[in-house]
Order: structure tokens, then sequence, then C-alpha cells
């Protein structure tokens, strides 16, 4: 191997892996945190995607504007959706299972109705490339890495670091103390249902410009994101981090040095045999 | 005798008379039922809607031409869901429940081996109509897609005489289709003096392609074959472009039509497909068969892709294959279907009795910068080089 391949692998990994976090990072907060197996999170990646769709291709603005859009959009979805379906399931593991995977159903056929069923195109937010220790590497790519690093920062910090997130926590850990002590737990439940909706809505409209826009297309990355989240250990953010860098880095140089079934295979393999070792994950809580 | 015997015994009865009544009402002079099994849902619905349009306008043209035998044609659908298992399921219904006359198959050759054996028990004409890897025969089977031979023979030889360049890396999905199709690759680019200097299949469903690109960069070919299905193509297309790949190196492609070519834009402009058949074709009677498809499904209607259009071109034959042998019967429009002619919007096409492939017109197009294809080059008609003899 030449030398010159070492920083073009190392960003391919990195970009692999700041993907996936990306992906799973909504994730994280509605299924690591609130425990809802949400499985139309796919769903709102797509969703997210089809607000690039509708702000470059409807209303023929800057892609970047479907960035924001897809927040918004995703936002008000999960609000909505918290408050008319998944409120009344948090007791009910299976039945949340039930419901969301129903509504994963609708929301493709109202893709599907809305948008049709064919791929979607819109302007690329961002061409050309960029020169990285004398390697060419894609612009796009370098900032959707940064971005991912960003949402992963703030919302380490709305978790970690202000009042809300630690309601939250409260809400989570003890749902009737934090009642008596006179947290509104239902508001926090929503809120927080909302904003892993908009994280979700944010990395579908994101990693839109380089993949296909379709109604099916949450289904390729939900799968990835849910074995980020459980092999990287439920409720951490350094358990993504964790479950990502190792799910993705293979990935990436597996498919590279060997082929990228072998790299599927591998990587199945060794989340199994994770999980049999460590059932909590990689990260403790 | 128990209730249950008595009872399941009752049913037989009455279902046996109602098939021999279904039997009794199929008479010669009620319409003649064309099966269409397809995929509308699953990864290849969308080819669903414009491909039904495509049938129904053959069979409104026929129709008011005076129908087939003097009957008219009356078009019934069933949806694969893109899954063979469904495509059995689907196949029995058309044939044994709504006693179709002939089936026109648009979906996957993993569902084609699963309704085949059906439609042969029944004893229905079937016809096959993508493009696909070749080597189907069955006693009732016609096959009217572009094959590897087509495309791949026209296109390979050409590319490397017309532009330069000998070096090819071919990357895929990872099942028979694209293999079968590579093998067939590198035996004429090795024959046209080329060398394949790297080869990758990748998983279907995958959307990140760093990895396979900074292969292809470190290979540094003249020519990519590209055999992707459906969103993993455009996946890739866009980062390729992303990557600065398109830039110095030539793309061909055994799949991306008009939809992915819509979806991609500037990213694909330079890329080229071969095809028997293109929205854009100027030759053959495509212009009247676009403005009739515009004027009967609007200009939102989906894009026509030779993937829809061979279905307007099996029931063209068929109606033909027909008259040919004066009835119905299986053996008979096999017979009438035999080495007959037909110049529809592909061009003149001729479906060989023994081959039973179709030989027909392969274009090259490139795509423009507004994700259009243009024709830059007609090989004229190619035979299949298949034998079902």
């Amino acid at each position: 191997m030449s030398p010159d391949l070492i920083v073009p692998l190392v960003l391919n990994a990195s970009s692999v892996v700041l993907i996936l976090l990306l992906v799973a990072s909504g994730l994280y907060i509605v299924f690591g945190l609130m425990g809802v197996i949400n499985l139309a999170h796919g769903e709102f990646f797509m969703l997210g995607a089809y607000s690039v769709v509708i702000a470059n291709g409807y209303l023929g603005l800057n892609p970047w504007w479907g960035m924001l859009i897809s927040i918004i959009l995703l936002a008000a979805v999960g609000y909505v959706i918290e408050w008319s379906l998944i409120r009344f399931l948090y007791r009910n593991p299976l039945d949340t299972v039930l419901a969301t995977w129903g509504l994963s159903i609708i929301l493709v056929q109202v893709a599907r109705l809305i948008f049709g069923k064919e791929f979607q195109y819109i302007d690329h937010p961002l061409p050309g490339s960029i020169t990285i220790l004398g390697s060419d590497y894609p612009l796009y790519r370098i900032v959707v890495m940064g971005l991912a690093v960003l949402i992963m920062g703030v919302s380490y910090y709305l978790l970690q670091k202000t009042v809300w997130g630690m309601h939250i926590r409260a809400a989570i850990d003890n749902p009737d103390l934090a009642d008596a002590l006179g947290i509104d737990t239902r508001q926090i439940y929503r809120m927080t249902f909302a904003y892993g909706a908009a994280i979700a809505g944010l990395a579908g409209a994101l990693i839109a410009p380089i993949i296909s826009i379709r109604p099916e297309m949450g289904l390729d990355f939900v799968l990835d994101a849910f074995f980020v989240v459980i092999v990287g250990g439920l409720g951490q953010v350094t358990g993504i981090i964790a479950g990502s860098a190792l799910i993705g880095s293979l990935q990436s140089l597996i498919s590279f040095f060997a082929n990228p079934v072998v790299a599927r295979i591998s990587v199945l393999v060794l989340s199994i045999l994770i999980i049999q070792w460590r059932p909590q994950g990689l990260v403790k809580r | 005798m128990g209730i249950q015997k008595r009872l399941k015994l009752f049913i037989g009865c009455v279902g046996f008379m109602l098939l021999l009544a279904g039997c009794g009402a199929q008479e010669e002079t009620g319409p003649i039922k064309i099966g269409l099994l397809q995929s509308y849902t699953g990864p290849a619905g969308l080819f669903g809607e414009p491909t039904e349009n495509a049938a129904q306008l053959a069979i409104d043209e026929i129709n008011a031409a005076g129908g087939v035998l003097g009957r008219q044609l009356e078009l019934v659908t069933g949806d694969d869901e893109t899954n063979p298992q469904k495509a059995n399921e689907v196949a029995d219904r058309l044939v044994n429940q709504e006693n179709v006359d002939i089936v026109i198959g648009m979906h996957s050759s993993a569902s084609r081996e699963a309704a085949l054996p059906i439609i042969e028990a029944a004893d229905k004409l079937y016809l096959y109509t993508p493009t696909y890897e070749g080597g189907a025969c069955a006693e009732n089977l016609f096959n009217l897609g572009e094959v590897p031979n087509q495309q791949i023979q026209a296109a390979i030889p050409y590319l490397m005489e017309e532009f330069g360049g000998t070096t090819w890396y071919l990357i895929g999905n990872d099942y028979v289709w694209p293999r079968t199709s590579n093998e067939a690759a590198e035996a004429i680019i090795e024959a046209a003096g080329g060398t394949v200097i790297g080869e990758v299949y990748v998983p279907l469903g995958t959307a990140e392609f760093s990895s396979e690109i900074t292969q292809i960069q470190d290979a540094d070919p003249d020519h990519i074959l590209q055999t992707l299905v459906g969103g993993d193509g455009i996946a890739f297309q866009k980062q390729l472009f992303d990557f600065g790949v398109t830039e110095d190196t030539q793309v061909l492609t055994l799949l991306l039509e008009e939809f992915s070519g819509l979806a991609l834009g500037e990213a694909a402009e330079g890329v080229r497909s071969v095809f028997a058949y293109f929205n854009n074709l100027e030759t053959g009677n495509n212009s009247a068969f676009i403005d009739s498809y515009r004027a009967a499904y609007g200009d939102e209607a989906p894009p026509m892709t030779s993937l829809s259009e061979s279905v307007y071109e099996a029931i063209q034959l068929f109606a033909i294959g027909a008259e040919n042998a004066g009835s119905l019967e299986t053996a008979e429009l096999v017979q009438g279907m035999s080495d007959i002619s037909y110049d529809g919007p592909r061009g003149p096409v001729t479906l060989s009795g023994t081959s039973r492939h179709l030989d027909q017109h392969i274009y090259l197009g490139e795509i423009n910068a507004s994700g259009q294809f243009e024709i830059i080059n007609d090989f004229g008609v190619i035979e299949s080089g298949e034998n079902c003899n």
C-alpha cells in the first residue's frame, strides 16, 4: 500500500464513523435515553431528506435551507407523534414497537403519495474538494463531519449542562419522584422526543446530497443506527461514540483491504460477540 | 362421515362446480386477458406506474384497431412487491384464478425463476421483458430484454476505439446479474485489447462508497463498468462525482436509466448507458409513441425507460404472433410468435424462434448536465447471441 493512501483511508473511516454517529444521535436520545424503541426513526431520517427536496425542488431555495426546514418540520412531527401516540405507550415497550412500526409504514406511504416513488433530485449544496495533507477530499464530506461533531457537542451540552438536561435525566431516572418534585415530566418527554426527531431529520437532510433520496431510504440507515446504540451502550454519549467508531471504522477499512461483503459479515459477527460479552454495551451506564 | 369431512366435501364440490362454470363462461368472444406481473412496491416499485401505462397504451391502440383475433384485450395486473415468493403467489393467481391468456413479466430474474414453474404448469405463454443476464430458456418463454452480449459486446469495444483508454474497473452489487455480466465483460474487454485492473461487489442496499472509490482512485482506471441497482447506483454516482473521479474516468452502466439520470443531474454528466430504448430516442416511431404517452398520461407522468417500453413491445409482438397462429392455444402461439418482426418505438426488432430472445437495435446514451440522455451512437440491430433451441 502506498503511503499516499493513508490520508484518504483515515478520512474515509472518519467520515463513515461520523455519518453513523450523526444518524445514530437522534436514536441515542429517543431509544438510548428515553427507552422508546422507535421503528419509525428511519422515516424521520427520510422526511429530513425530503425537507431538502421541498426547499430545493419545490420552493427553489438553496439546499441549505432544507437543513433548517428539516429541523423545524421534524421537531413538529416528533412533537405531534409523541402527543398523539408515544405518550400512551411508555409503560408498554412491545406496544411501542408495533405502533411505531405501523407509523413507519404510514410515513413511507405518505412520502410516496406526496412525492411519488421515484428518486428525487436536489442541487449539490457544496461541490468541489479541499486538499488535506496532500490529498483531495470532497469538501461537503468534511463539512458534514464537522457538523456531526457540532451536533453531538450541542446534544451533550444540552443534556449534561442545562436545567432542561437535568430535568430529562431526572424524569428518565425516576419519573414518579421527578413528578413529585414539580418537574412536568410529560412536557419534558414531549420536548425530548421532538428533539430526537429533529436530529434524525437533520441527519437525513445533511446526508441526502450523497445518497439516493426515495421513500424507503430510512431502512438502510435505521438498522445500523440501532446497532451502534446497542453495541455502544444505552444512554451514554460516549457509548454511541464508541459504537460508531468501532462499527464505522471496521466497515470502512475492511471494505478497503478485503471487500464490502466481508466487512459486513465481520461487523455483524463482532457486534454479536460484543453483546454476548458485554450485554450492557461497550460503555456502561 | 364426520361433519367436518362432509363440509370439506361440500366445499370441494361447490369449488369444482364454480371451476366448471368458470370454464364455461370463458367464451371465445370475451376479451383476451393479458396478465402483467410486475413490481408496484419494493425497490423496483418506481417502474410500476410507467410500465402499466405502456401496457395500457399498447392495449388501447390494438383495441382501437379491432383487437386480436376479433377480440378486445384486457389488462390484469399483479404486484410481486419485488419479492420472488410473492411472484410465485401472484403468478398462481393470474393463471389459475384470473385465467389470463398470457403472462407478461417485468420483474427481477429471481421472480422469474419463482413464477416460471407456475406459468409452465398452467401452459401459458410467458413474455419476460426487462434487461437481464441471459440464459433463461423454457417451453413457453420468450425474453425481450437486452442481454449482456448485446449491451457489452456493442459498447465496450466501441468506447475503447472512440474515446481511448484500455484499463477497466468493474463495480456491481453482489448477486447473479452483475457477476454474470462482468464475466462476459471481462472476456470482451480482453478481446478488445484492454485489461480489467479491479473488480468489487457490494451488498444490495449499500449507501456508502468511499472505500470503493479510494480503491478506484488508487487503481486509476480509464473506464468504470458500473452494475449497481437502483438507489445504490445513485449513491455511488453522487459520491464518485464528489470525489472528482468522473473528471478523468469514463463510466459505462448497464442499468442506469432515465429515472436515475433525472435524480443525478450534473453529478451524472458524461455517464453512459447502453440500452435498446431511450426516452429521447429520435429514430423508430418513438416520437409518436412519446406523444401518445404524454397525451394519455400527461406531462407529469414518470419518464419512459427501456424497462417499461419493453412491455409495450411485448403486447404488440403478442398481437402479431396471435394473428399468425390464428389461435390462443399456447403451443400454436409459441409457433406464431417465432421469427416475427415488428417496427416500434425502439426500431425494427425480430423475435427469434430458436434463440427465444429479441434481436434489436442497441443505442449508447450519454447523460447531459440536465440529467437527460442524449443518444451518441446507434449500433444497429444486434443479435441476442442466446440459444434456446
